[in-house]
């Protein structure tokens, strides 16, 4: 059998493909489908004191705990949901902030640098210089003595150091988000605002009629992360009190136990239960959004 | 006259406006203080000077302390420098890494369409959209069999990067009339792509690459679990230096030392600052 140039091509072809792909497909095997795989039979994989069984037992675990008061779990579960809840008026405060940007605001280009310089320096020294600052010797403490009242301990008590967690979630993190919508703002032709104005539309139909129907795709797409991001949402638990405090979430709890090397079976199990809890919820969400998308017709 | 017309903000936008500049002005006073707080400090004499009064604004310029925090900063047997170094190969050789197998891998994807690339591509998306949280442990027992954790071989993870969707819609809108003009002079796959298509593609990968720089030399979640032992990264040095040394005696050495670690990702930033606000909307730019 001869082989013609045809077959050739498409041997040299396939070879180029294969060898182009070898490394990503050996990685995905690897780092997704294997690790992925070992994690569902690590769910049930008990550990006992020499032995490892196979069972429901992180599971039955598991939910024990949540029905226990105040353990480590139920904690958890309602500071990720009230961390959850946080990343919309986080989103909020993002797209009022790009508006104003986007409107070119005295002294926009300042205002987006500042906003975004959290994002640009590691969280670990931003977080390490914010607890000199809100420590009792700090500047706000100083300024407090003058009224002669005493800085409350923001990050060791359990009626601060959520609150603390959150403010600080929502005054550093804005600029993340910020950009995104400011790049899909910027991405809206100018004439649609200008014959607007020439219409005679008021700014406020303007952000409503226009500026969200036209930036609609970027907050579809941050509304599904955010959603399939449901069980990990979390503050900076590990900058600042590592749980302490009525402080864990589901996120951190997790990444404390990887930290020790420890409890590795539950840990597996528990992140299946929350994949299983979003799936479901994502699925119907993204069905939602892609019903607005519909309509708005982009 | 238009332009007149087209300018003119009635009083309540007027107002909405002065609002909101006043809030965003206090809010981003606010955010730099704690930066300069941190740059103050790191000017003090020492760390006496510092407890006894650390608020008040520097009396002398120590910047002596930004040589002495690379002598002083120790973590876990590495000394400040070798913590950037660390940082270095992280950041910089870690996304190259990443991306190089990407773009080889999404070029294929984008380009060559078949039944094998679009499964590809469809699996990429659906394991964007499947929200799987168990994957640490499994991934944890995995790094340890495979005995990369504490190495620069951590490194290997970014070979899962099967298809980059952002480095697809890059491929997908290159021009294709170089390549076809190449492949009838008689250019096989491989200088197609490694002569024709990547130089087209780099102005855009380039902007992932210093994004992604920025992101890995500001992680700390990941190092701070495979690395910091033997290899401490700025990231999570400082955290540790912080935390585990009780009492830090010498807070100025300390703050020059954080500052310093700022710099870098601020000056990458500076230079691609408009390709970055401009060009990534979906991005991972998120710290």
């Amino acid at each position: 059998m001869k082989i013609t140039a045809l077959q050739k091509r498409k041997a040299k072809r396939a070879f180029f493909m294969a060898v182009m792909m070898l490394p990503a497909l050996i990685g995905f095997s690897v780092f997704y489908v294997y690790v992925n795989f070992d994690s569902l039979l690590m769910a049930f994989q008990v550990r006992g004191k020499t032995d490892v069984s196979w069972g429901m037992g992180n599971f039955t675990y598991f939910f024990h705990q949540l029905t226990v008061p105040d353990s480590v779990f139920t904690q958890a579960i309602r500071n990720t949901a009230i961390f959850f809840v946080l990343g919309y008026v986080q989103l909020l405060m993002s797209m009022l902030v790009a508006y104003f940007l986007f409107k070119k605001i005295f002294g926009y280009k300042f205002f987006r640098f500042v906003f975004y310089m959290p994002c640009i320096i590691m969280a670990t020294a931003t977080a390490s210089l914010f607890q000199y600052i809100i420590a009792r010797s700090g500047p706000i403490g100083e300024l407090l003595k003058v009224f002669g009242k005493t800085m409350p301990p923001l990050l060791s008590d359990s009626a601060y150091a959520n609150k603390t967690l959150m403010f600080y979630c929502l005054f550093y993190g804005v600029g993340g988000n910020m950009i995104l919508f400011l790049g899909s703002m910027t991405n809206v032709s100018p004439e649609v605002f200008e014959a607007a104005r020439l219409d005679g539309v008021s700014w406020f139909r303007e952000v409503f009629q226009i500026i969200v129907p036209l930036t609609w795709p970027t907050l579809s797409v941050m509304i599904l992360q955010s959603v399939v991001g449901l069980t990990q949402a979390s503050g900076p638990v590990f900058l600042f009190t590592q749980g302490a405090y009525n402080t864990y979430t589901v996120n951190y709890w997790l990444y404390e136990q990887l930290l020790g090397g420890i409890n590795l079976e539950i840990s597996a199990a528990i992140g299946w239960c929350c994949t299983l809890v979003t799936f479901p919820i994502a699925l119907i969400v993204k069905r939602c959004l892609d019903r607005i998308d519909e309509r708005i017709g982009v | 006259m238009g332009g007149k017309l087209l300018k003119r903000k009635s009083a309540s936008e007027v107002i909405v406006r002065v609002i909101a500049f006043t809030i965003m002005l206090v809010h981003c006073l606010g955010i730099l203080y704690v930066f300069l707080y941190g740059f103050n400090a790191s000017l003090k004499a020492n760390g006496r000077v510092f407890v006894a009064d650390p608020n008040s604004f520097a009396k002398e310029l120590n910047f002596a302390n930004y040589v002495r925090a690379f002598k002083e900063m120790r973590v876990n047997d590495n000394s400040y420098f070798q913590m950037v170094f660390n940082s270095v190969w992280y950041s910089v050789g870690g996304t190259l890494f990443s991306l190089a197998v990407a773009a080889c891998s999404t070029y294929v994807v984008a380009r060559f369409k078949n039944k094998f690339t679009r499964l590809i591509f469809n699996i990429c998306i659906f394991v964007m959209i499947f929200p799987v949280v168990g994957a640490g442990p499994a991934t944890y027992r995995l790094y340890v069999k495979l005995g990369i954790t504490q190495t620069p071989f951590i490194l290997l993870s970014g070979l899962n990067n099967l298809c980059h969707l952002m480095m697809y819609a890059f491929f997908s809108s290159l021009s294709w009339t170089y390549a076809e003009a190449a492949y009838i002079d008689g250019a096989n796959d491989f200088q197609v792509f490694f002569k024709i298509m990547l130089p087209m593609a780099l102005p855009s990968i380039s902007v992932l690459f210093v994004s992604g720089v920025i992101g890995a030399w500001n992680d700390y979640t990941t190092p701070m679990l495979y690395l910091n032992k033997s290899f401490p990264t700025l990231a999570s040095g400082i955290y540790v230096y912080e935390r585990k040394i009780q009492y830090i005696a010498n807070q100025p050495v300390y703050f020059a030392g954080v500052c310093l670690a700022m710099v870098p990702p601020l000056v990458l930033f500076a230079f691609m600052q408009n390709t970055i606000m401009t060009k990534v909307y979906f991005g991972g730019l998120k710290g």
